[in-house]
């Protein structure tokens, strides 16, 4: 791991992660030496980093900083990923940000999510049983990490698992730091293929449920462009199952660690919201998060942001900031405070933000209700985190029963 | 280095003093180049005591550029939950086997004068953060579904594991259970170049593989070693007991 006093900006990303998927400790570093800090992206491009909770809060709410990165020479990580895909609602500000975010609103309300519980039950107890005939000890991402928020994805978008499983590579390049900027734009492509395809059969089928089928409807009745309805479409493909798959791998690892915050929630069932927070708070699924363009000069801490520069945001800095949390690398299933901060603030705030609780809710409770005696194989220290992809997840959690 | 090599393999040498064999012309060659060794050390045979654990690894640090240690990962519970111990009996052994080899493989290393000696020590498990890794792994998977040649090595290995801890001949369906250890191992004797970032790697280990040896040969149609992997068995001089008794 590298040492505090090794780092000295620009700093380079990816950056080293701290020990059992906590956050990179340069982000602490970051957030008292160097409060917007420079950072070298693997596209060899250069952006600010801002670390500091409020700092954060004001770049997500303040319209200067724009998400609308649809020109060519935008900060990209490392080639043309969907924040490049003209008409996706990640990509838009203001009023057209708000038309399209209203007609997928209702689709991802806390009510809405919650009628879910069900459908994410039955999956997760299906994955649960082949778990428990299978071989034991066992690969806790393969055998539910990975396949169940790509199964859940599917039944709420209404798509056939097939058709997306085949496409699953393509979403995978998207969020890989060691493919060229070509591949990354293949993947885009071959995404928008997928979305096509499907946006064909949606409306041949005149299918208008869900939220894919809810843009379709717009597009028919003229709210939104065929651009706007594709571009948002595959959106919702790329972020609706693979970001959901280090929460819950990370955070059964996290939970496994702390056997007694782990059985409490198992003998008290009640508490499982609570540890989703905490453990949405302890691990934010991603490193950097995307970029933003400043569309004006600002000063912040003295650093001049100039017109054009991009500026990222890691939720972990406002997530792990002590002025907002007490001793922050402390796993704590009982902490109070603001345990939204995770998903941003403003306009973007996170769409999927009460989906993903009640996902994570209904798929621990559903594990470690079957496993309660769950634990790892390995020693925790072997845990392969994946270093070559923008998401903090481990690539193998062997556990036993 | 190459030199030092040569001079090493011929019998009975005075210098790290162990016995090394290659299967074929082209693994000497490899061997020869010295760039990248990989030292396999197994459990539960009580063959890799620390002892020899330092020697092996002061050996593979004196004659190559540079060297790294596999022991087995978590796949080894498959051979004892095959063999009939309980799952939670079997992962707890194979913690504790792996983690005594681990000690001894971190001291000879760090005796050796290495300042990060945990980061030249790999599992299964710890490996599967390298792509090259993760990808090859997926790939014999699904050879092994459909290969006969990788099918029945990995099966036959299996077979030989359980045999150590269990009488008679090991059931069809215990093998099924014991599978994913060869299965493992297998990437690291197809493309250790890959794995560990360099052109030529030597696999070493203390015996033959015995039935993993065609696909070290490359007699599978649909997964080979690449030009830069080689192989060798690395046996210690025999003990001051074992010359006098002949």
């Amino acid at each position: 791991m590298s040492r505090v006093d090794d780092f000295s900006p620009p700093l380079r990303y990816p950056f080293a992660l701290g020990p059992h998927g906590t956050p990179p400790p340069v982000i602490a570093w970051a957030r008292k030496h160097h409060p917007v800090c420079p950072v070298l992206l693997p596209s060899g491009q250069q952006v600010w980093m801002v670390t500091r909770k409020d700092d954060i809060t004001r770049l997500l709410t303040q319209p200067v900083f724009s998400r609308d990165l649809v020109y060519p020479g935008a900060p990209r990580f490392v080639g043309e990923d969907f924040t490049a895909v003209p008409g996706g609602i990640f990509n838009l500000d203001g009023a057209d940000h708000a038309r399209i975010r209203h007609i997928l609103a209702p689709h991802f309300t806390p009510s809405a999510a919650a009628r879910h519980t069900e459908m994410i039950a039955r999956h997760a107890e299906g994955l649960l049983d082949a778990m428990e005939t299978g071989l034991n000890p066992a690969d806790l991402v393969e055998a539910y990490a990975a396949p169940l928020p790509l199964r859940v994805s599917c039944e709420v978008l209404g798509i056939p698992l097939e058709q997306r499983a085949a496409y699953l590579d393509a979403f995978r390049t998207q969020t890989s730091l060691v493919v060229s900027a070509a591949d990354v734009a293949a993947a885009t492509a071959a995404t928008l293929d997928l979305t096509e395809q499907i946006i064909k059969a949606k409306r041949a089928d005149g299918d208008h449920n869900g939220p894919l089928g809810a843009l379709v409807g717009a597009e028919a009745e003229g709210v939104l462009s065929d651009e706007e309805l594709h571009g948002t479409a595959s959106y919702l493909l790329v972020t609706g199952s693979e970001p959901l798959v280090p929460p819950l791998a990370t955070g059964a690892v996290t939970l496994m660690r702390h056997p007694d915050q782990l059985n409490a929630c198992v003998a008290e069932e009640e508490l499982w919201p609570q540890a989703v927070d905490e453990v949405l708070r302890y691990h934010h699924n991603g490193v950097l998060g995307l970029p933003r363009v400043a569309t004006e000069d600002v000063t912040l801490h003295g650093v001049r942001i100039a017109a054009g520069d991009g500026v990222c945001a890691p939720m972990l800095g406002a997530t792990w900031d002590p002025r907002h949390y007490r001793h922050p690398e402390k796993f704590d299933i009982h902490r109070s405070g603001d345990m939204s901060a995770t998903f941003g603030a403003g306009p973007h705030f996170c769409l999927g933000g009460a989906f993903a609780r009640v996902f994570l809710t209904t798929a621990y409770a559903a594990l470690f209700r079957r496993f309660p005696d769950l634990f790892l194989a390995v020693p925790e220290d072997d845990l392969p985190w994946q270093v070559d992809i923008q998401l903090i997840r481990p690539a193998r959690v062997p556990v036993c029963w | 280095m190459p030199v030092a090599i040569c001079v090493f393999m011929s019998a009975n040498t005075h210098i790290g003093d162990f016995t090394v064999r290659t299967l074929s012309r082209r693994h000497q060659r490899i061997l020869n180049r010295a760039e990248h060794v990989l030292i396999g050390l197994s459990p539960f045979n009580g063959y890799y005591k620390p002892r020899l654990v330092r020697d092996l690894v002061a050996w593979g640090h004196h004659h190559f550029d540079r060297t790294d240690v596999f022991i087995p990962g978590w796949e080894t519970a498959h051979t004892l939950t095959g063999a009939g111990m309980s799952p939670r009996d079997a992962v707890h052994r194979s913690r504790r086997a792996a983690k005594r080899l681990r000690n001894a493989a971190v001291d000879a290393l760090r005796s050796c004068g290495d300042t990060e000696p945990h980061t030249r020590v790999h599992t299964s498990t710890t490996l599967a953060s390298r792509g090259a890794y993760t990808r090859l792994h997926e790939r014999v998977r699904t050879e092994y579904a459909r290969d006969p040649v990788v099918r029945a090595a990995c099966r036959e290995t299996a077979r030989e594991a359980l045999r150590t801890h269990c009488d008679g001949q090991p059931s069809e369906q215990q093998v099924d259970l014991a599978v994913s250890y060869p299965l493992a191992e297998l990437p690291l004797i197809l493309d250790s170049p890959a794995i560990f970032a360099t052109e030529s790697s030597v696999v070493v280990y203390h015996r033959e593989l015995g039935p993993l040896t065609p696909l070290i040969l490359g007699r599978s149609p649909t997964v080979w070693p690449v030009a830069g992997q080689g192989f060798a068995v690395v046996t210690p001089p025999p003990t001051a007991l074992e010359r006098r008794e002949g």
